[in-house]
């Protein structure tokens, strides 16, 4: 069992996919059967349009690893309040820790089954709630962006 | 004057990646003898970039555990020198090590300083995993008495001659 080769992608997406991201979240890493994801670096670039995104203060885009109804790992976060609502590009680095900030204090352990082989998704969420908790962005049209670097980790038949 | 001046030969070597299964005698023992992850090299320090622990029950979970008690890589012993991952805290045993079903975390892979460690304790010194209470402070704690499973620790690491 070790560490296999780093990948990484860049994935585009639309005005329509970022206006659902609460309802339809997007998948940009795909899971690998009996992996879980190392992920190494995130780097979204905001392309601006003619009408801005209307976030709401406390939304954040969140990068988890498996399913968004049972708050899983929360992988990195950002805050999508001036970022995806300004009229000029954007550039915005993302921890890349798999660490939660979503659950106050040391992140808890989680069953394996609810990740393994699982991918990772881009979601937004209201952080003055509960995650997924959230309510979609119904202006804007520009497009984001996002440059991921990751390892799958081969973790066995377990 | 730039990004990449170059600085005598401090510089970071490759990644490197290691496996560790910890037996249950070894995870009842973090405290009195911590388990060897990734050896040091003459004149180097060991830069944790990542790591993943998988804890897989046996047919007894570790029962003994005290709320606070946490696991953690460490590096540079267990007085001032030391250095502990995840912002001091490592992760909570409790809600993992003590579970019947297979469980999985990830870890904040930064050192933080309990104290000061010197660049002279540090250098060459190999890493270990640890256990320790967090409510009591580093490197306080009870080794556990229970238990069967066994703990997959996945580390990525590299090291900074200096």
């Amino acid at each position: 069992m070790s560490y296999q080769s780093v990948l990484q992608n860049k994935t585009l997406l639309t005005a329509a996919q970022l206006k659902s991201l609460v309802a339809s979240p997007v998948l940009l890493i795909p899971g690998q059967a009996g992996c879980v994801i190392d992920l190494q670096s995130v780097y979204f670039r905001y392309i601006h349009g003619s009408v801005v995104f209307n976030p709401g203060a406390n939304d954040l885009f969140v990068l988890y690893n498996g399913t968004q109804s049972s708050c899983l790992t929360s992988l990195s976060m950002t805050v999508a309040s001036g970022f995806i609502d300004q009229t000029v590009d954007q550039s915005a680095w993302s921890s890349p820790s798999f660490s939660s900030i979503i659950i106050a204090g040391t992140p808890p352990a989680l069953a394996l089954s609810t990740f393994k082989g699982a991918g990772a998704f881009l979601t937004q969420y209201n952080s003055a709630g509960t995650f997924p908790a959230g309510t979609d962005w119904t202006l804007g049209n520009g497009s984001l962006l996002v440059f991921l670097r990751w390892a799958y980790v081969p973790i066995g038949e377990i | 004057m730039g990004w990449n001046t170059v600085v005598g030969a401090l510089m970071f070597n490759a990644q490197f990646t290691k496996t560790v299964t910890l037996t249950p005698a070894q995870i009842k023992s973090l405290i009195s003898s911590p388990t060897l992850l990734v050896a040091g090299e003459a004149n180097q320090i060991i830069s944790l970039l990542s790591c993943f622990m998988l804890f897989n029950p046996g047919g007894t979970p570790f029962g003994t555990l005290v709320a606070g008690d946490a696991i953690s890589p460490v590096i540079g012993g267990t007085g001032a020198n030391a250095i502990l991952s995840n912002d001091g805290l490592g992760v909570l045993a409790t809600g993992f090590i003590d579970q019947a079903v297979p469980m999985g975390i990830w870890l904040n892979p930064f050192w933080v300083n309990t104290a000061t460690p010197t660049p002279t304790a540090l250098r060459g010194a190999s890493m270990f995993l640890t256990q320790f209470n967090q409510s009591s402070g580093f490197p306080n704690g009870l080794d556990w008495t229970l238990g069967n499973g066994t703990l997959t620790v996945f580390v990525r690491y590299s090291f900074i001659r200096a």
